[in-house]
């Protein structure tokens, strides 16, 4: 039987549901992020609708008090072959200092079997002048690998260094939620690693008399 | 029951099932399907508020110049899923 997007909506439900879950223990106060669903994708991120695919900035505050700064979190995934999983095919966490046109602080970026950069990079949007050699272009136009695609920068990492450097202020219990989030992150993508390579983790598991 | 009312039941039934499949909403998040009639016209909205045609975008990604950020952030949400411009 074909799949459907509707098939998928739960699925597309529970990874908006574990990023609300997550910004909203830590650095945010009652955001949502939303999952809308076609024939080829599911994209995931704050404010979009079947009427709007533009989302919004997520302001960094947990009460009434001004954002100290501003996150664009989008994840778009693909139906893979089987039909049962999404696939995060592109990823971008953004982080701006207000809510206007201006460029970007730093934004992670996620673009899955990208031939011409590495999957997982980062660009700064800034300029090292009289560090960087001649004819080297700006850093906010450089794809700075950071972890591939098992083990790239998450979404807690982002977080956990807005608040340690005191650029957002944290909720009460935010390291724990840090903590189980991320677990589960690692989790997700070590099974991941693990189907890929499956002969090696039978390998490890046998070496260290676990099988 | 009349054939055609039992129809008209049928079909009811039948939208409601699937109208209910196609939106998950609670209090810890939304999902939705979308009919791709439904997403080309939040995209053709989200490209006239830019002022920018599609082309615009993808060409501006090609030279990874684009106008403005919001320009940027919009090519990365409506880019085809296999474009490596970003």
């Amino acid at each position: 039987m074909t799949t459907t997007p509707a098939d998928l909506v739960p699925l597309g439900h529970h990874f908006a549901a574990d990023i609300n879950d997550l910004l909203n223990r830590t650095v945010t106060n009652g955001v949502r992020v939303t999952a809308v669903l076609d024939d080829h994708e599911c994209r995931i991120a704050c404010g979009i609708s079947p009427a709007e695919v533009e989302p919004a900035l997520i302001p960094l505050t947990i009460d009434a008090k001004p954002a100290t700064c501003y996150l664009d979190l989008v994840h778009r995934f693909r139906f893979d072959d089987e039909g049962k999983h999404l696939m995060n095919t592109k990823a971008r966490m953004a982080v701006y200092a207000d809510d206007g046109d201006s460029e970007p602080w730093f934004r992670y970026e996620y673009v899955r079997d990208n031939p011409v950069h590495a999957e997982a990079h980062l660009h700064v949007h800034a300029d090292l002048v009289g560090v960087l050699p001649a004819g080297v272009r700006p850093l906010a136009r450089q794809h700075l690998p950071v972890g591939g695609r098992r083990f790239r920068v998450s979404l807690e990492d982002v977080i956990e260094f807005l608040v340690r450097e005191r650029y957002a202020e944290p909720r009460p219990g935010w390291e724990d939620a840090i903590e189980r989030h991320r677990r589960a992150w690692y989790e997700r993508q070590l099974a991941a690693a693990v189907r890929r390579d499956p002969e090696i983790a039978r390998a490890e598991l046998k070496r260290i008399g676990k099988l | 029951m009349d054939k055609a009312v039992e129809s008209l039941w049928l079909s009811y039934r039948w939208r409601s099932v699937t109208r209910m499949a196609m939106v998950m909403d609670d209090e810890t998040a939304r999902a939705e399907v979308a009919s791709p009639e439904e997403i080309r016209a939040a995209i053709g909205l989200a490209l006239s508020r830019l002022g920018l045609t599609y082309e615009d975008l993808a060409d501006q990604a090609a030279r990874d110049e684009f106008v403005s950020e919001r320009a940027r952030r919009l090519w990365f949400v409506i880019s085809p899923l296999d474009d490596h411009t970003c």
